[in-house]
């Protein structure tokens, strides 16, 4: 196979630019790499200054603090004396206004206890008259109520045990009435089985065949027999 | 036929029972080795007596053993077809009584019935008749409450006094 040369020509040239165009890119790309570094070197150096800076500022600011804390301290101590001085001169002085108090206010209280005392005791004094006074009144009320009831009691008793005495003795007397009819009934029956045995047997074989001819014409007259 | 002296002799119901079952077993012995002569003397003497006096009177041989039968046949139906008459007495009647109160009801009734008799103690006399759905107490027991009962009050009264 066989390249013409124009196609051959148009390759070269081709090759060519590409290989420019090649060689450009990896300095450019050279040139960026070394301005990073140089950016990155910078940075650093910039960083460590920064850091000493605020190491020097700390340590200024540390030592400043420690005075402060030791005028501070000082003065505390001066103020704690004094206001510990005035708490226990406040303190003896409110004791004292405060045991003068109590001692007013018991005096007050135990015044007014005795006359509550005094009265509560001529109060119950009056409460137990009055108990007295009302139970014997109650009493005297309760006899008479009693008395009255007691007379209806007896009265109302006295109706029903002659009202059951009445009842008793007109079933006695009916009992009684009863039995003696009862054994009136049976002498009567007594009498009239007596009667009929005795008729039974008094009656002679005669008696006895004129009995049953007199109850056949009985009988036909009656018109039992046609 | 003639039947009627036979007839007067059955004056109660037992008699008549004892007449059937006489009768019926003359009719049976007339088909038998044994004569009806035999058999005649084994009944009581006043039945045969009178079976003879009435095959007599109706003229029947006494070889006619079918007369005979139907003679005695007729002589059952006759007997079977009597009223009868119910009567309760306080004692077991005696054959004179029987006759009497049989004699009173031929003579006021006429023929045909038979005495159906039941004693019964507690009535003490007379007779309770039971004849035809009716039914009349004549007995002396009867008779005693009744008095008893319309005197109870002076009964009582003489009792208290």
């Amino acid at each position: 196979m066989t390249l013409e040369p124009i196609v051959f020509f148009d390759l070269v040239i081709g090759i060519f630019i590409l290989s420019v165009a090649l060689i450009f890119l990896v300095f450019s790309y050279s040139k960026t790499v070394q301005k990073i570094h140089s950016y990155r070197r910078e940075d650093e150096h910039l960083k460590s200054q920064m850091h000493k800076k605020a190491d020097e500022i700390i340590e200024e600011a540390r030592q400043k603090a420690n005075k402060i804390l030791a005028d501070a301290h000082f003065i505390e101590d001066k103020e704690r004396l004094a206001f510990n001085e005035n708490l226990h001169a406040s303190s003896t002085n409110q004791i004292k206004d405060f045991e003068k108090v109590s001692q007013d206010f018991l005096k007050a209280y135990q015044n007014e206890l005795d006359i509550i005392k005094g009265n509560t005791i001529q109060v119950l004094k009056n409460i137990s008259k009055d108990i007295e006074k009302d139970t014997l009144f109650e009493i005297k009320d309760f006899k008479e109520i009693l008395k009255k009831d007691t007379f209806a009691s007896q009265k109302i008793v006295e109706e029903k045990i002659e009202d059951a005495y009445k009842r008793v003795e007109k079933e006695i007397e009916n009992y009684k009435k009863e039995r003696l009819q009862r054994v009136e009934e049976n002498i009567y029956k007594t009498l009239q089985e007596v009667s009929k045995l005795v008729l039974g047997k008094t009656l002679s074989l005669q008696d006895h065949e004129n009995l049953i001819i007199d109850a056949l014409n009985q009988a036909k007259k009656e018109n039992a027999i046609v | 036929m003639i039947y009627s002296d036979i007839l007067r002799r059955v004056k109660t119901v037992h008699q008549a029972k004892e007449i059937s079952y006489e009768i019926d077993m003359l009719v049976a012995s007339l088909f038998k080795k044994e004569s009806f002569h035999e058999r005649l003397k084994t009944i009581r003497a006043l039945t045969s007596e009178d079976i003879i006096n009435a095959m007599l009177e109706n003229k029947i041989e006494i070889s006619n053993h079918q007369a005979i039968k139907n003679f005695l046949v007729e002589l059952r139906s006759k007997i079977h077809s009597l009223k009868p008459f119910k009567i309760y007495l306080g004692f077991q009647p005696l054959e004179t009584t029987i006759d009497k109160i049989f004699s009173w009801v031929s003579t006021n009734l006429g023929f045909g019935y038979v005495l159906d008799i039941e004693e019964d103690k507690t009535i003490i006399g007379g007779a309770m008749v039971a004849f035809e759905g009716r039914y009349k107490d004549h007995s002396l027991k009867k008779s005693i409450e009744r008095a008893f009962a319309n005197k109870k009050e002076e009964i009582v009264r003489v009792l208290n006094s």
